[in-house]
């Protein structure tokens, strides 16, 4: 292990864990290699392409620009949480299909970008969503397919809204 | 291709002002990390290497002094650590709209929520983005060591290359917007991530035009050699115009422009359209200050 | 959740990394390799068994470099160790000694030049023509060299037991992988396994430069008897990975005094990189285009390849072919304004097998005009060009406008089928037949046997939709084997097109030889079917291979609509309309999801994607922001699908690469009165013209 080692303690996926590592390994090799999560993908290790999105204190940050330092005493939540958690089964209903994603590479990122803004906005317009996702580069050009999901997800939210109150 | 060895890092968290002047004084050497954006990109290595950051690390997220914000009637304070998405936080109403849209068009929203305002002055490669905003209102930035404050303009902050002048011992620690009322404030950037352009120019531009005359006007173009270029000259000339401004003042302070441009671009294709590009936005610029003068009318 | 390449990481592995020349072009005069710790291990060329040269789709060049540098970031040394630390001190500390020479490149041709493949195409007496013309309309068009984005990685994990290899790749021809491996490492096939794994976006130069990281990390893993993962870093992809060429193409057109074209005369320049094939795909489709869907009595066509030190050049989609109906499409905009008609009018008369003296019916194309008279409707093209004509007649300067600048270009072109015939013969030179298997389980399960990886392009699905239909099985119990050489057998390189072509129609052989055995035979039953490739180019000897359009091509009519910022000389791509005929369509959504994705990456190439590793910016590193487009910034995009029931479904994804770019630059003309002839069109080449 090159350099000194610091000892980190985190919030992963809503659970506590304890790591020593050198200050400067980035988080993106500490989810990947450290804990095996490797649906946080590297893209660009740039901070431009959003395929290593994870939600930080609940918003969404590059893990490729972030260093082990920065991490102590935060809330990291992977695309691994983001699909399997329980606080987040609503969300997830507003996702596209896998499918939508070609490749798929990219969805992962799409995806932490998109539980971001629906953690705070339940029924996002076209441009608000097109926002969120202006942070992930998608080679396959899917973003049409993926803004429609979420609208139409909102949409049936809206319809099922309707319906109980006409019955009460 | 890499350039060899990891090196042993020391990281220093301090939790107030008074700690982290302290000990930067005492390690001068230091780099001073708040989010840090455009420091990693620099000291990237590649999958499954560490950052090659220096011997010693101050890391700033903990300073409660530089992350928050603090109002009065006549300015804003903000903390120079403090991220760009809590600062848009407080909406276009609350932040002067010329300094809004820069903030708000800086890289991508998970940038937004590392990158600091203290940053985006200070980092070369990102001027272009708030520089000229602050320029025109004449924010200021304060500038601590253990033992002194001052504050200073952002244009006298930076030397011609861009460079923040800073003394031994002194830290970005604030940065003072006037919330001044502007009859009327624009901000446009040209260029830069997919805004389909490969050179980057930005321009902001404030007026004030009471009883049918410019009582002030300022502009700024930013992404040039001189990272905020201001020109008195042609400010003050536009000083007690009458509103319209006339086409034939128009054609002349933008002949003036173009001799001030002069040494700003390269002699490229690049450095031609900014050039150009300048001067078709200082003319757009007063074109918008006529047609507002004339709503106001 | 997908794997890709860079998710594996088995037990052991060690880590490799290139070493690669920070000079752009020189001799070799030393090479000094630090002493290594135990456990590391060093590949040079002199080290590698079998053949030093990679050979892939027609390309070939050195795995690594050995006397000579001719680009930057050029390999010549591979390393593998357990710790990525340890292995990047090990390359900083190599000391290359290189006799630096001048690097080639041609910025205006004014040459001499360093020449590789040279082909003529001519019918018809050019030199007459041109001498009785009334009007001779030259135009230069350029398409410049591009680095087409994709987020993934490449890579490959590699690892030799001492008897056998096998690799994880992620690599759209498996087989022909192992092949290269083998004449590398002068292994038999049955020793080396290859197991596809999911890929991005395919083509875009991928093919070779999975080809080259799987050739580099088997030589670690044969030297070092370990698993070994050798994974790019995204700054070598940018700055090293091949590149699509740069084209520049000079069209002369001569006229009658009605403005008719009687001869067209072309010449093509490639920049083919520092290892150019001999036989040039990309340069045989540009030069077979030449003069796009258009006819022309006369014509004569030069295709040059250039030999010069940048990076290899590689396989993109529509290669050659999209650069040359640019500039046939842009060109006949100039023959347009001279005879005073509008886009849809000309190209309705000018297409090929219609003529003005032949009678107005006489051997029309019938989907070609389909696909241009419905685009023409629904995105309102005549109203909209003369109404944006008249205001650019009545503008004085377009920097002065008080008003966003709008234009609208339109485009035709096929997809043809041809292509990929001459692309079999072309690249597989040992590989006569292509081969696919169908298994029925009991319990009404079907597993599908190819080495068509999937690669974004919904092959796998459209395969299980297909056998689903025919033989009236549930698709949730049809899947497709994961793709291993030592299991599947080889039905050729991927690409949706073959998929469609070659793959689909081996697959109705299999499910129709299913049915029979089905009423004798109990599960599990196997069949298979091949087809050798004499017999998929059967039907085509005898045909003029220059004209285009036939009966196997899919067609697109294209229309673009922009605005241009006259402050900036942004330009703003609103609207695009993609009309598209491609036969019978089997999986409409997927295909419309394909065609809009590419009509995406298709306008990032028109207005984005600048390969800038120039001699001036060695080690900069390219940023991806100007590389493609955002969410954001995604237009209104229409795609029709004109289908007819007769026929089989055609490959149609290069369609969108060849319509987008000249209608975007044909838009743009038109929003600024300015003839602007290249792509990528940026602010700044518009400023130029401006200039000019």
């Amino acid at each position: 292990m090159p350099g000194n080692v610091i000892k980190l303690r985190f919030t992963l996926n809503e659970k506590q864990v304890l790591l020593q590592c050198h200050p400067g390994t980035r988080l993106l090799d500490i989810l990947r290699h450290d804990f095996g999560l490797k649906g946080t993908r590297e893209g660009c290790s740039q901070g431009e392409c959003g395929a290593c999105l994870v939600l930080m204190n609940g918003l969404s940050v590059n893990s490729c620009l972030i260093p082990a330092f920065a991490l102590t005493d935060s809330e990291i939540l992977t695309i691994e949480g983001i699909l399997s958690l329980k606080s987040f089964t609503d969300i997830r209903k507003s996702f596209a299909d896998i499918q939508t994603y070609r490749c798929g590479f990219c969805s992962s990122g799409m995806q932490v970008a998109l539980a971001e803004l629906l953690l705070t906005n339940r029924e996002p317009n076209a441009e608000e969503i097109r926002r969120a996702l202006s942070g992930n580069l998608c080679a396959c050009g899917s973003y049409n397919g993926v803004v429609e999901a979420v609208l139409q997800s909102s949409s049936r939210k809206r319809r099922y809204g309707r319906r109980r109150s006409e019955r009460s | 291709m890499e350039e060899g060895g990891v090196k042993e890092v020391r990281v220093f968290r301090p939790k107030s002002l008074g700690g982290t002047l302290r000990l930067y004084t005492r390690n001068p050497d230091s780099l001073l990390y708040a989010g840090g954006t455009e420091i990693v990109r620099r000291v990237q290595r590649g999958p499954g290497l560490v950052f090659a950051f220096p011997q010693k690390v101050i890391y700033l997220g903990n300073v409660q002094e530089l992350n928050r914000i603090s109002r009065s009637q006549r300015h804003l304070d903000i903390g120079s650590a403090l991220d760009l998405s809590r600062i848009l936080k407080l909406g276009r109403n609350v932040l002067p709209p010329v300094l809004f849209e820069p903030l708000s068009g800086i890289a991508t929203p998970a940038v937004r929520n590392l990158a600091t305002l203290g940053g985006n002055i200070c980092v070369r490669s990102c001027r272009g983005d708030s520089l000229p905003a602050l320029s025109v209102i004449d924010a200021q930035v304060e500038l601590r060591t253990a033992g002194s404050t001052r504050w200073t303009t952002v244009e006298s902050f930076l030397n011609q290359r861009g460079r923040p002048q800073l003394r031994p011992g002194e830290i970005l620690t604030r940065i003072r917007v006037p919330l001044e009322e502007w009859d009327f404030a624009l901000f446009r950037k040209v260029g830069g991530r997919q805004r389909l352009g490969r050179s980057t120019l930005s321009f902001a531009g404030v007026a004030r035009f009471p009883k049918g005359s410019i009582e002030v006007l300022h502009f700024c173009l930013g992404g040039l050699k001189t990272p905020v270029l201001r020109v008195p000259g042609l400010e003050s000339r536009l000083k007690n115009a009458s509103i319209p401004v006339s086409t034939k003042l128009i054609d002349s302070l933008l002949a003036d422009l173009d001799a001030a441009l002069g040494n700003e671009v390269e002699d490229s294709p690049e450095g031609r359209y900014r050039k150009a590009t300048a001067l078709r936005l200082f003319r757009w610029f007063m074109e918008k200050v006529n047609s507002r003068s004339l709503e106001m009318l | 959740m997908q794997t890709f390449i860079h998710d594996i990481s088995p037990k052991r592995a060690l880590r490799g990394i290139v070493y690669r020349s920070p000079f752009r072009k020189g001799k070799i005069t030393g090479l000094r390799v630090p002493a290594l710790p135990k456990g590391y291990s060093c590949v040079q060329a002199r080290d590698i068994p079998g053949k030093s040269n990679l050979s892939c789709a027609g390309y070939s060049l050195p795995i690594l470099g050995k006397s000579e540098v001719h680009y930057l970031g050029e390999p010549l040394i591979l390393f593998c160790g357990p710790d990525p630390e340890v292995l990047a001190e090990i390359c900083a500390s190599v000391e290359l000694k290189l006799k630096e020479e001048s690097p080639v490149e041609y910025k205006d041709l004014s040459g001499p030049y360093r020449e590789g493949q040279i082909i003529n195409v001519a019918h018809g007496d050019v030199d007459l023509a041109f001498s009785l013309a009334d009007q001779i309309v030259e135009g230069e068009y350029r398409i410049a060299r591009q680095e087409h984005f994709y987020p993934d990685t490449q890579g490959t994990v590699a690892d030799w037991d001492g008897k056998n290899l096998s690799l994880y790749a992620a690599t759209q021809d498996p087989f022909g992988l192992r092949s290269a491996i083998c004449r590398c490492l002068d292994l038999a096939p049955r020793k080396v396994r290859v197991v596809a794994v999911p890929m991005g976006n395919s083509m875009e130069g991928k093919l070779l430069s999975s080809f080259l990281v799987a050739a580099q990390a088997s030589l670690l893993a044969y030297t070092a008897a370990k698993p070994v993962v050798l994974i790019y870093n995204r700054e070598e992809d940018l700055l090293f990975s091949p590149k699509s060429p740069e084209f520049l193409i000079r069209q002369q057109t001569a006229l009658d005094r009605e403005g008719g074209a009687m001869a067209v005369r072309v010449q093509i320049f490639m920049d083919g990189g520092c290892y150019p094939p001999k036989d040039c795909e990309a340069l045989r489709q540009a030069v077979h285009s030449a003069w796009g869907a258009y006819r022309v009595p006369n014509m004569e066509v030069t295709g040059r390849t250039l030999v010069t030190d940048f990076p290899p050049i590689g396989s993109f989609r529509a290669s050659g072919r999209a650069q040359a109906i640019f500039a046939a499409e842009l060109h006949s905009s100039r023959l347009e304004e001279i005879a005073h008609l509008d886009p849809y009018t000309w190209k309705k008369e000018n297409l090929v097998g219609t003529g003005r003296k032949e009678g107005p019916n006489r051997g029309l194309r019938p989907m070609a005009l389909a696909v241009l008279e419905e685009v023409t409707r629904i995105s309102d093209f005549t109203r909209k060009y003369s109404a944006y004509s008249a205001v650019k007649k009545r503008r004085k300067t377009i920097d002065q406008s008080a008003y966003l600048l709008r234009g609208i270009g339109m485009s035709l072109a096929s997809q043809d089928a041809e292509g990929i015939w001459e692309c079999l013969h072309s690249i597989e030179e040992t590989r006569n037949t292509c081969t696919l298997k169908l298994v029925l389980e009991r319990g009404k399960r079907v597993r599908i046997f190819t080495s068509f990886v999937d690669c974004g392009m919904g092959i796998h699905a459209l395969f299980i939709h297909r056998v689903a239909l025919l033989l009236d099985l549930d698709p949730s119990k049809i899947s497709v084997q994961p793709v291993d050489t030592q299991e599947v057998p080889d039905t050729g390189q991927t690409t949706l097109a073959r998929a469609v072509a070659v793959g689909l129609p081996l697959l109705e052989q299999c499910c129709q030889s299913l049915q029979k055995k089905r009423k004798i035979a109990t599960a599990p039953i196997e069949v298979r079917r091949s087809v050798s490739l004499d017999e998929l180019r059967a039907p085509r000897r005898g045909k003029d291979k220059s004209r285009d359009g036939g009966a196997e091509s899919a067609w697109a009519a294209t229309v673009v609509e922009v605005e241009l910022d006259p402050v900036s000389f942004q330009s703003i791509c609103r609207s695009v309309w993609l009309v598209v005929e491609a036969g019978t369509i089997a999986h409409q959504k997927t295909t419309l999801q394909i065609l809009e994705g590419e009509t995406l990456r298709a306008l990032g190439s028109s207005q984005l994607q600048e390969y800038r590793g120039t001699i001036s910016d060695d080690r900069k590193r390219c940023s991806n922001t100007d590389l493609i487009p955002g969410a954001e910034q995604v237009p209104e995009i229409q795609v029709l699908l004109l289908e007819t029931q007769e026929g089989p479904m055609k490959g149609y994804e290069q369609l969108p690469h060849l319509g987008v770019p000249p209608a975007y630059a044909a838009a743009v003309s038109q929003a600024t009165g300015l003839y602007v002839d290249q792509v990528p069109i940026t602010a700044e080449v518009i400023q130029q013209c401006l200039e000019m």
